[in-house]
């Protein structure tokens, strides 16, 4: 019987061959029946995408079944991809890949990746505004992404298309950021709607939910009445009616009907006593009342997605840190779907309301530890039942992809710097979850529902968006293999929605692909770097330029790069060269620009040639510390610009490698946790300003 | 100039220092330009002083908090002083080591005119933003150093004067109205630029989006609000002030909402965004109406 629904379910799927992939590798066993695992961790078998969507997920259980299920999938004209380095005609589990569902990363800023990892981050900070406050920060960043990226279109579109490359060639395909016009480039962004086949609206990120300087209003006039047992609308409406000359402003309406006239400054100015009022309530209701008026009204929508946040990122005692996660509460935006990015300050007491109200974390760990020398109790957020995933967060303080940040986190947990048993809260099998079901789980798009067309990611089950990744088997236990052993070299198929877009190129000739049909990986045009400096491209300067001008300038740039023909080298010695099939996506409607771009310079920001051409003259040669001696700083100019792939820079993989080591007491990371060098370094970079007031706004004692 | 390199209040201290080297320094409850007075920066020559100011404004720039729109002002003021500092410094005239605010010289007393009567208008537009109730106020640091760099300017105004009442033909009213209407230009159209560099993403409205691309475009544009003379510049202002492109663009630019930033810089980008559009476009209209009444 099951034979024969097996073959009706094989012949049905024949029918509509021609939008068919097939990838043949092992499949790891929690997306199999226990029957068909045989007492194994995984076992080979095949996936089926149809028209986006897994339509089969099989196991195969013999040589035989194999060669003939596999030819009846190329007799029938499917794009058969067969995760298998050597002889791929041979039956022989042990030299497959493994196959997981493309992996999701909920926390990037894809704007600055092509800034290198940020030396002067030890540790030292307190919160994130105190880096951001900080001047060596600003010409770090500032200074070196100025005034080149505001230049055109087309260079956002770069840094965000390098950003994507650089997810996808460490295995990552729905990636959180801030983005635009990359529709059909290469993988997924988390915000888009057209990431997923769903009914549900996109998914919100906002960078910060609470603002601290606005939100002292709420803390200090509106705090008093909600802890008692009102509501953040109640009290709002009642501070309105008692300082203002407004009508129809009650709780029923601060949302809705009487929106408009708390958001209208001429209003507000006029019916208000502004010598009575808190000093921050007029830019409070007028700006950022709103803001939380409508994420309100997107969570209570049936088809609401999920919003992601910072949250309480910086040190766990920092005072103003613990507040955030207060200021939440008291606005009533502790719901479910609501995630934060690191939340190391949340206090504890806090886990288990998040996890009863559904909400979760997003856990960047080299971010953390580079920046504040400490990261969340994640054994107790853990315990407590919160839902977690990863964040490579950006590359001045983060990794490259969740693919390296889940080796810090395996290391971390087996270091177990508070001795928590980290190592039985957390087995390989859990922590790769968190790159997979649980970001998927937090975003509101896991589960599947196939009449209600609804299609999940982060699973191999039937009815999930067809995205596999597919990566070399070193280990028996698949989780194992992916948490801790694979790299981007070992990166051999990223297929999205069916569609094989990289992999080995060992993998792509035998799809037929010609080696005009896409670029060779990993590639770095280090030639490039030899424009530091120099004088070889033209510059602009910032005052004066005009949104033409710099247009204008950007087209002269790309016709004297489209010139150059610098060689690619590749120090990374993988086994097979990896294959970016190209994509043609310069005249797609949501890319505009780019097609015009091209016809102006000839350059083609579908290829990672020409982008890293555009970026690194960009940061090379066009930046405020390169060119404004007044407003940047030639010290902080970068004279390097950062590759693709992390083998090339071994300044960053020994760093990350060597940062967290078990049972090695002088890792980067226990000396950054030192308390005397973190005070030293605090003292001698004159830190604690910005913390201190943030406490005291708050009412709150800060001490160094 | 090792001056540069020092912030101001280091800079007032060593002036003290220099002249009583044992007495300690109290600098509690007193303000720079009690210093200025009390200790005779009157011993630095015309560079020096200029020195002064221009990391006067640096420090400012420092220390204020880049959410606040009067930082776009001065960082405006800093660029003009920086780019007539580097003016006067490229002078190799005798009459910059002279111990004076500003040297009773042609060549160079006019760039001076210049640092003044763009100081003026950046005043003009902070009267503006002052008014504003959702401009908040500078902390106590920031305040002390507005105070030391209006007392310097107010020295270059006064040397100016003097030099106007002695007759001297560049510091003329004529040439005053002459740098009064470039200077305003200039800020108009720094003012439009952030706009230009940030309405995309705050307003979504693509009728509105190109109403507001038209009215920067054209206040952008040199020869269309041109800084040639006083009168051409009240003429084409005039035209782009009654336009239904200014009117229609100026309506969209009122009321913005706060965006979600998604970038690194999270609330901080977003109020930068709403600054510079929304603030923005309302101190371009007031300076542009105060220069056509004043000028009618």
């Amino acid at each position: 019987m099951k034979i024969l629904i097996s073959l009706s379910a094989l012949l049905l799927s024949f029918s509509l061959l021609a939008e068919t992939t097939v990838v043949f590798g092992n499949i790891p066993g929690r997306y199999l029946k226990k029957e068909d695992l045989g007492g194994k961790k995984y076992r080979l078998g095949y996936i089926e995408i149809k028209d986006r969507v897994i339509t089969a997920v099989e196991p195969i259980k013999s040589s035989a079944t194999y060669k003939k299920v596999k030819k009846e999938f190329e007799d029938a004209g499917a794009t058969v991809v067969v995760a298998k380095y050597k002889t791929p005609g041979s039956y022989s589990k042990t030299t497959f890949d493994f196959l997981y569902p493309g992996l999701i990363d909920l926390h990037n800023h894809t704007k600055q990746n092509n800034i290198d990892v940020w030396d002067l981050a030890e540790g030292q900070f307190q919160n994130r505004f105190e880096w951001r406050a900080w001047s060596k920060y600003k010409y770090s960043v500032s200074g070196n992404m100025n005034p080149w990226i505001g230049f055109g279109k087309p260079m956002n579109c770069a840094a965000f298309r390098w950003s994507e490359l650089q997810a996808m060639v460490t295995g990552t395909t729905y990636l959180q950021g801030p983005s635009g016009c990359i529709s059909d480039f290469s993988i997924m962004q988390v915000e888009d709607k057209d990431s997923y086949i769903s009914r549900k609206d996109k998914v919100q990120a906002p960078t910060d939910l609470v603002l601290p300087n606005e939100m002292v209003f709420v803390w200090d006039e509106l705090r008093p009445g909600i802890e008692k047992g009102s509501t953040y609308e109640a009290e709002l409406a009642k501070y309105v009616n008692k300082y203002c000359d407004i009508p129809g402003v009650s709780a029923s309406t601060v949302n809705t009907t009487a929106l408009k006239k708390l958001s209208d400054k001429k209003i507000l100015t006029s019916k208000c006593d502004l010598k009575k009022v808190h000093p921050k309530f007029l830019r409070y209701t007028y700006w950022i009342h709103k803001t939380i008026a409508g994420r309100k009204k997107y969570l209570a929508k049936s088809n609401r997605a999920a919003v992601i946040a910072h949250l309480a990122e910086g040190r766990r005692e920092d005072p103003y840190n613990m507040v955030e996660f207060e200021l939440v509460k008291l606005m009533g935006l502790d719901q479910k779907y609501v995630n934060f990015v690191h939340g190391v300050g949340i206090d504890k007491k806090h886990y288990k309301h998040m996890a009863k109200k559904g909400m979760g974390l997003i856990w960047s760990l080299y971010s953390n530890l580079l920046l504040y020398g400490e990261t969340l109790d994640i054994a107790e957020a853990k315990k407590a039942g919160i839902t977690l995933s990863l964040g490579s967060d950006w590359l001045p303080t983060g990794t490259r992809g969740i693919l390296e940040e889940i080796k810090l986190a395996a290391a971390y947990v087996d270091k177990d710097p508070y001795d928590q048993g980290l190592k039985k809260v957390f087995s390989d099998e859990e922590l790769y979850l968190m790159l997979t079901e649980n970001p998927a789980k937090m975003i509101n798009h896991y589960d599947i529902n196939i009449t209600k067309k609804e299609h999940g990611i982060g699973q191999l089950k039937v009815g999930a968006m067809g995205t596999v990744i597919a990566l070399r088997k070193y280990s028996e236990n698949p989780y194992t293999n992916i948490v801790r052993k694979a790299y981007a070299k070992d990166l051999n198929a990223v297929i999205v929605d069916g569609k094989f877009i990289y992999g080995s190129e060992t993998y792509a000739k035998r799809l037929g692909y010609k080696s005009s049909d896409y670029e060779r990986f990993p590639a770095y045009y280090d030639s490039l770097n030899e424009l530091a400096g120099a004088d070889k491209l033209p510059t602009l300067a910032e005052k004066g330029a005009t949104k033409t001008s710099k247009y204008k300038h950007l087209v002269n740039l790309g016709k004297a790069l489209a010139e150059m023909n610098p060689a690619a080298t590749d120090n990374c010695n993988f086994r097979s060269k990896k294959a970016f099939i190209h994509q043609n996506s310069l005249d797609n409607k949501k890319n505009s620009g780019l097609s015009k771009f091209y016809e102006e310079t000839g350059l083609n920001l579908d290829r990672f040639s020409d982008i890293q051409k555009v970026l690194a003259a960009g940061l090379l040669t066009q930046s405020r510390n390169w060119n404004e001696p007044s407003k940047g700083k030639k010290d902080f100019a970068m004279e390097k610009f950062p590759p693709l792939f992390s083998c090339h820079t071994e300044r960053y993989t020994n760093r990350l490698a060597n940062f967290v080591i078990a049972k090695e007491p002088d890792d980067e990371y226990s000396i950054n946790r030192e308390k005397t060098k973190r005070a030293k370094i605090r003292k001698e970079q004159r830190l604690g300003a910005v913390p201190k007031g943030l406490a005291k706004k708050y009412g709150f004692d800060y001490e160094e | 100039m090792k001056l540069l390199k020092l912030p101001i209040l280091l800079i007032m201290s060593s002036i003290i220092f220099s002249g009583c080297a044992s007495k300690s320094v109290d600098l509690k409850g007193r303000t720079v330009s009690n210093y200025i007075e009390n200790f005779k920066i009157t011993n630095l020559n015309a560079h020096q002083r200029l020195n002064l100011l221009i990391q006067n404004i640096e420090d400012l720039k420092v220390e204020m908090d880049q959410t606040n729109p009067r930082y776009y002002l001065f960082e405006n003021f800093l660029e003009r002083t920086e780019e007539l500092f580097n003016e006067i410094s490229a002078y190799d005239g005798e009459s910059m080591t002279e111990a004076v605010w500003v040297p009773n010289d042609i060549a160079i007393a006019p760039k001076f005119h210049r640092i003044v009567a763009a100081f003026e208008v950046m005043t003009k537009a902070e009267g503006i933003l002052e008014l504003d109730p959702l401009v908040v106020g500078f902390d106590k640091n920031v305040n002390l150093n507005l105070e030391s760099m209006e007392y310097i300017l107010g020295e270059y105004k006064k040397a100016i004067d003097k030099f106007r009442q002695e007759g001297l033909a560049s510091v003329t009213k004529e040439a005053y109205s002459k740098i009064k209407a470039r200077e305003t230009r200039d800020l108009i159209q720094y003012l439009a630029a952030r706009i230009e560099g940030h309405y995309e993403s705050v307003i979504t409205n693509k009728r509105s989006r190109n109403r507001v691309s038209k009215m920067v475009g054209w206040a952008l544009d040199t020869e269309r609000l041109s800084g040639k003379s006083p009168e051409r510049f009240y003429t084409t202002l005039k035209r782009l002030k009654l336009s239904y492109t200014y009117k229609v663009a100026m309506k969209a630019l009122e009321n913005v909402d706060f965006p979600d930033s998604g970038d690194i810089e999270g609330s901080d980008a977003s109020f930068n965004q709403v600054n510079s559009v929304q603030i923005c476009a309302d101190i371009l209209n007031k300076i542009a109406h105060s220069y056509l009444k004043e000028n009618r």
